[in-house]
């Protein structure tokens, strides 16, 4: 069986264990504060860990750190972990020391790398991707500045606007304030290469880069959809946020797990062309 | 040919050394030597079509975005190799 099998196996194999579980809540759990519950919330990082383990394996094709696609991946994979392990790190003050809603606590630490970790990966797969010559032209680069400033101001507008941080400590001020925004950055650079590459950009590598600026999304709306939750004090274990994050790991996953198979897919063209 | 050298180690950059070597033994005008990446022999003996073949395997990966960067390893190389 090879790599790329196993691993789109195992993944889905995940992905369907915590969908299933999710549906089961809804339907069969009407109060969403039971042991199930939490267990679902506790454990469905798990999809992201094992994502970016997957990722650094794929990373190693292409030099690991030694080239700009083996860094996109490598950063991505490294952005799944961090969001496994600060939820590893919640699971552990409750489990272990009993700590009911520490937020904030040092899992934090890990759920802000993933933003910085994306950034990066976003930046070298928009090298590799032909962005450095899209970059050329004057209405580009204007883009290149006025878009992620446009996404920044509407996360401002979405869930700063009427926010008051009287009373509140600073660490949870920062937090709700670097949360939006740098997910605003990381979201409004996909869109950038997107935009930018969508010329240039085509071969194999295409749709799997496009494939990862999608998931990318999905990590957007989960992140937006946790903190409008949170806001409305509407967020419970178990659920809408936490299936769209199960989605957005998955699609992550998924998306890495398709830079192995370069050279099945560049047979296969080839092959065609050649019978055509 | 060096500027053929030159093309495959900018596309390493990108792709990493293994892909690269791959993508450049399949274009068909080269040989590697050894395991490193710039030790190769070019066996097309006609110097444009040579670049023409590397060009358009490395096309398959990332389409025009690979063209230009060999575009820009051809502008850069010095005139007179």
């Amino acid at each position: 069986m090879n790599k790329r099998i196993a691993f789109s196996a195992l993944s889905i194999v995940l992905f369907l264990f915590y969908f299933i579980w999710w549906l089961y809540l809804k339907q069969f759990v009407p109060e969403p504060y039971t042991a199930l519950n939490d267990y679902y919330a506790d454990t469905y990082g798990i999809m992201a860990g094992v994502g970016g383990l997957i990722g650094l394996v794929v990373a190693t094709k292409y030099g690991f750190l030694k080239s700009y696609v083996g860094k996109a991946i490598t950063f991505f994979s490294l952005g799944l972990i961090s969001q496994f392990l600060g939820q590893l790190s919640y699971t552990i003050l409750f489990y272990v020391y009993d700590i009911e809603n520490a937020y904030p606590a040092f899992g934090e630490v890990f759920f802000l790398a993933t933003i910085p970790f994306y950034i990066f990966g976003l930046w070298f797969i928009g090298k590799a991707s032909g962005v450095s010559v899209s970059l050329i032209g004057f209405k580009n680069r204007i883009s290149a500045v006025l878009l992620p400033l446009a996404m920044i101001g509407a996360s401002y507008s979405l869930f700063l606007r009427n926010y008051d941080s009287q009373d509140l400590p600073f660490n949870i001020v920062f937090l709700d304030y670097v949360y939006p925004i740098g997910q605003a950055i990381f979201f409004s650079l996909a869109l950038l290469i997107f935009y930018l590459t969508n010329n240039i950009l085509g071969g194999v590598m295409r749709s799997r880069v496009l494939f990862i600026l999608f998931s990318l999304l999905f990590q957007y709306i989960a992140d937006s959809l946790f903190i409008f939750e949170t806001r409305a004090e509407t967020w419970y274990p178990g659920g809408p946020s936490d299936l769209m994050f199960v989605i957005s790991y998955f699609l992550m996953t998924m998306a890495l797990i398709r830079f192995e198979n370069i050279e099945d897919e560049l047979r296969k063209r080839r092959e065609a062309n050649v019978s055509n | 040919m060096e500027l053929v050298k030159e093309i495959v180690k900018e596309q390493s950059l990108i792709i990493g050394e293994n892909l690269a070597r791959q993508m450049a033994i399949e274009s068909g005008v080269v040989k590697f030597n050894s395991s490193k990446i710039d030790d190769l022999t070019v066996t097309e003996p006609n110097r444009d079509m040579a670049i023409e073949k590397l060009i358009g395997s490395y096309k398959e990966l990332f389409g025009q975005a690979s063209v230009e960067v060999c575009m820009n390893v051809i502008k850069k190389f010095p005139q007179k190799k």
